[in-house]
């Protein structure tokens, strides 16, 4: 029997809004209790390894979806050992990757080799969101019962919206069967047509190609609409505009099983940012005004979005450092999830527990992976977080294999301490 | 005769109201048939089938008379049964397809209906790729129009010659655990077959991915399963439909495999969860797509034979109704 005890900590669990001081005890990886004593309690076990949380937050590890990672096919952008330091260093102990790798993940074989490889080279757990288009062309559904049986629980076809209506439909009707979650990209590829930046003033002054935020509502109310119809589970991922906002709660009040999702870089970040011609900040879809960015911080603090994501998109400084037109999009900010959400919070905009909700329980709950939970019994994946200490982001300093960062030099607050996987120590910084 | 003798004490004994006559004179859908009419032609099927020799060849109903198979798509057990039906009745047939008439020089579909009522038929057997093209054809000729297969609307021989075999087989329908597995959506034969089903009190159960099940099928009377174990549980009848070539790749279903995997019947499933099952298919069979073919060929599960050996009785059985029908009515008229 291995015993842990985690004391003078301030424990949090989102799901049920516990948040008090004490600390937790953990037998063979799992939470045996929650204690609310403020001094180290005594064992009788004489080998109890205790842990000082120095009045750190002690809370579940974060779970990130659709993160980008370059394996198969582009081990140079990211690999699973970089993706694991990453994220570890984020307080990630659960990731879910897309699916446009090289060969895309739409088979059961390239899942099971990516979950392989993942499995060797990360202590993290990495599930994958397969494609919901062969080679994500947008024609023809992917095998989603056979994925399903290797543990897919959610298709996508990445940050590319379906243009054809039909084929949605079909594959939103077809996933009833295997009751899978569609994640779609809200957009219509025709009116946004290979835009580059916001609508807006920015884009005018600067001469970059605009994105109208109507295109982000038109595919929205497109996939919500298909959605309702067939009854299936659908996750908008990473919305922009604050018009999509009344959209969503409008389908979510109508009943439909709908979830969605907003990048940190949305919250934190808006069009100026990218002055002058900052191509780190290059991103789908693009950073919006700032009414745009307070109206998205506010929906997360009141729930109308479920999670935050990182949308991690790790690019090689080839595809990066070039004129703003011609660079990737992405940015790379597995790492930086943490801190960014936790400004909503230091802000007093909302609660912590209500911010750690976004990016711990509400994505497992929604994909069904596992964790997520400091309650007894549930198995013992905590971070321990000194969520006021501050830092200045440095880019050489990431531990990502791509640092396309967008808040070089930012003045950031929360530092993961420690990550606990099943009981034991995974990271300690 | 044994097994005969335990199914007639099972059998579900047909009573009629009292007056009640076989009225219909044309064949275009089970819908537009009642439960008797139903009962009405099995119960003549299971009479001829029961003919002997001498009193078969006695019966020919329509000696003189003309039957035009006319078939718009390609069918092997379809007319060949029909053709053989109406020869066992003493007609002359006629058998015309697309490829050598006039449809294929561009004429429509009424001038060629019109063209042939013209000549004078009495029966006019129809498949064509159209849904209602029977039920048009039977509007603009003076013949008794029997639907052979209109496009994904209905094919109700093959739901009554389905129904045969099964009464056949169990000696009873009513109460019977039938599962439909494969494309409802584009199948007359499911189409027509859950009605039928349905109006002599079978318990239908519709095994399809979400995508190939029609809207409104829950008012249809039946239970809608995404995986074939599901559905098995007791069954007495499995009804594999075939899944076409063009559905298989990704716009309807994923691939062949995984529809296999979750729609295919094996013998292991079956003896797995519905070990006295018949398993019953339409033909033509995809064998290993819909169903495995060790199963298509093993005599004590498989009646895909026996569907189409009744095939041509329940076929016989129609056109000697409808015909019959049809002289009654003109015998009224001219009572009047």
């Amino acid at each position: 029997m291995k015993k842990t005890i985690i004391y003078n900590a301030r424990c949090v669990d989102p799901e049920t809004d516990y948040d008090a001081h004490g600390g937790v005890v953990i037998v063979d990886g799992l939470i045996q209790d929650i204690f609310t004593a403020k001094e180290r309690p005594d064992s009788e076990d004489k080998d109890t390894v205790f842990i000082d949380a120095k009045g750190c937050v002690l809370c579940p590890s974060l779970c990130d979806i659709f993160v980008g990672v370059g394996e198969p096919g582009g081990h140079h952008k990211e690999n699973f050992q970089s993706l694991n330091r990453a994220a570890l260093y984020g307080g990630i102990t659960a990731v879910m990757i897309d699916p446009d790798t090289a060969p895309v993940l739409d088979t059961p074989a390239t899942v099971d080799y990516a979950l392989s490889h993942a499995v060797k080279h990360a202590d993290i757990d990495v599930y994958v969101a397969a494609a919901l288009t062969k080679n994500l062309s947008g024609q023809d559904m992917t095998e989603m019962g056979l994925l399903s049986d290797v543990g897919v629980s959610c298709l996508t076809d990445g940050d590319k919206s379906l243009p054809n209506s039909l084929i949605l439909y079909r594959a939103l009707s077809y996933s009833l069967a295997e009751n899978m979650v569609i994640a779609t990209y809200a957009d219509d590829p025709l009116l946004s047509d290979d835009g580059i930046a916001h609508d807006g003033f920015v884009s005018s002054l600067y001469g970059l190609k605009p994105v109208p935020a109507v295109s982000e509502q038109i595919g929205l109310m497109r996939d919500i609409e298909l959605a309702k119809a067939t009854g299936a589970k659908l996750h908008v991922r990473g919305i922009s505009s604050a018009a999509s906002l009344p959209i969503i709660a409008r389908a979510k009040d109508e009943g439909v099983d709908l979830t969605v999702s907003v990048s940190a870089q949305h919250i934190a970040l808006n069009e100026n940012d990218i002055i002058p011609y900052k191509s780190f900040l290059k991103m789908r879809p693009p950073l919006r005004s700032e009414d745009d960015r307070a109206a998205l911080s506010e929906a997360v603090c009141n729930g109308l979005i479920d999670i935050v994501i990182s949308q991690h998109r790790p690019r090689h400084a080839d595809t990066k450092r070039l004129p703003y037109q011609e660079a990737d999009f992405g940015c790379s900010a597995i790492e930086t999830l943490l801190s960014i959400i936790l400004e909503l919070y230091h802000n007093g905009k909302a609660s912590l527990v209500e911010v750690l909700k976004r990016v711990t329980i509400a994505p497992r709950k929604r994909f069904g992976l596992s964790g997520g939970l400091l309650q007894i019994g549930a198995s013992a994946d905590l971070i321990v977080v000194d969520i006021d200490r501050g830092y200045k982001l440095e880019r050489h300093l990431m531990r990502s294999n791509s640092t396309n960062t967008p808040y070089e030099g930012r003045l950031l607050q929360g530092i993961c301490q420690q990550v606990f996987k099943a009981g034991e120590v995974i990271y300690e910084s | 005769m044994t097994p005969n003798k335990t199914s007639e004490t099972k059998k579900d004994i047909s009573h009629y109201p009292p007056g009640y006559r076989f009225e219909k004179t044309h064949l275009t859908g089970i819908k537009y048939l009642s439960e008797f009419d139903i009962r009405a032609i099995l119960d003549h099927a299971a009479k001829l089938e029961n003919m002997d020799a001498q009193e078969f060849a006695d019966h020919n109903p329509l000696k003189g008379r003309t039957q035009i198979n006319l078939f718009f798509e390609n069918s092997t057990r379809t007319q060949a049964s029909f053709e053989l039906a109406g020869q066992r009745l003493g007609a002359n047939i006629l058998n015309m397809s697309v490829s050598t008439s006039s449809v294929s020089k561009g004429e429509t579909l009424i001038d060629t209906a019109v063209t042939l009522n013209a000549m004078h038929p009495d029966i006019l057997v129809v498949r064509h790729f159209s849904s209602g093209a029977a039920d048009l054809l039977s509007q603009k000729v003076n013949c008794a129009v029997i639907n052979a297969g209109d496009g994904t609307h209905e094919h109700p021989s093959q739901a009554l010659l389905d129904a045969y075999t099964i009464r056949k087989k169990l000696g009873y329908i009513a109460r019977s655990a039938i599962v439909i597995c494969g494309d409802i959506l584009h199948s007359r034969v499911a189409r027509s077959n859950l009605i039928l089903l349905n109006a002599l009190g079978a318990q239908i159960r519709i095994v399809a991915p979400p995508t190939l099940i029609p809207a409104g099928l829950d008012k249809m009377g039946c239970t809608v399963h995404h995986h074939i174990r599901d559905a098995l549980d007791g069954a007495n009848i499995i009804m594999m439909l075939r899944l076409q070539k063009e559905r298989m790749q990704g716009s309807y279903i994923p691939s062949a495999k995984e529809y296999y995997r979750r729609y295919g019947l094996s013998t292991e499933i079956l003896e797995k969860y519905a070990p006295n099952a018949y398993v019953m298919h339409p033909g033509p069979v995809n064998r290993g797509i819909e169903i495995q073919s060790r199963l298509v060929d093993d005599p004590e599960r498989s009646l895909i034979r026996d569907q189409v050996e009744n095939g041509v009785t329940v076929r016989t059985a129609i056109i000697d109704m409808i015909c019959a029908a049809r002289r009654h009515s003109v015998s009224d008229e001219a009572h009047i």
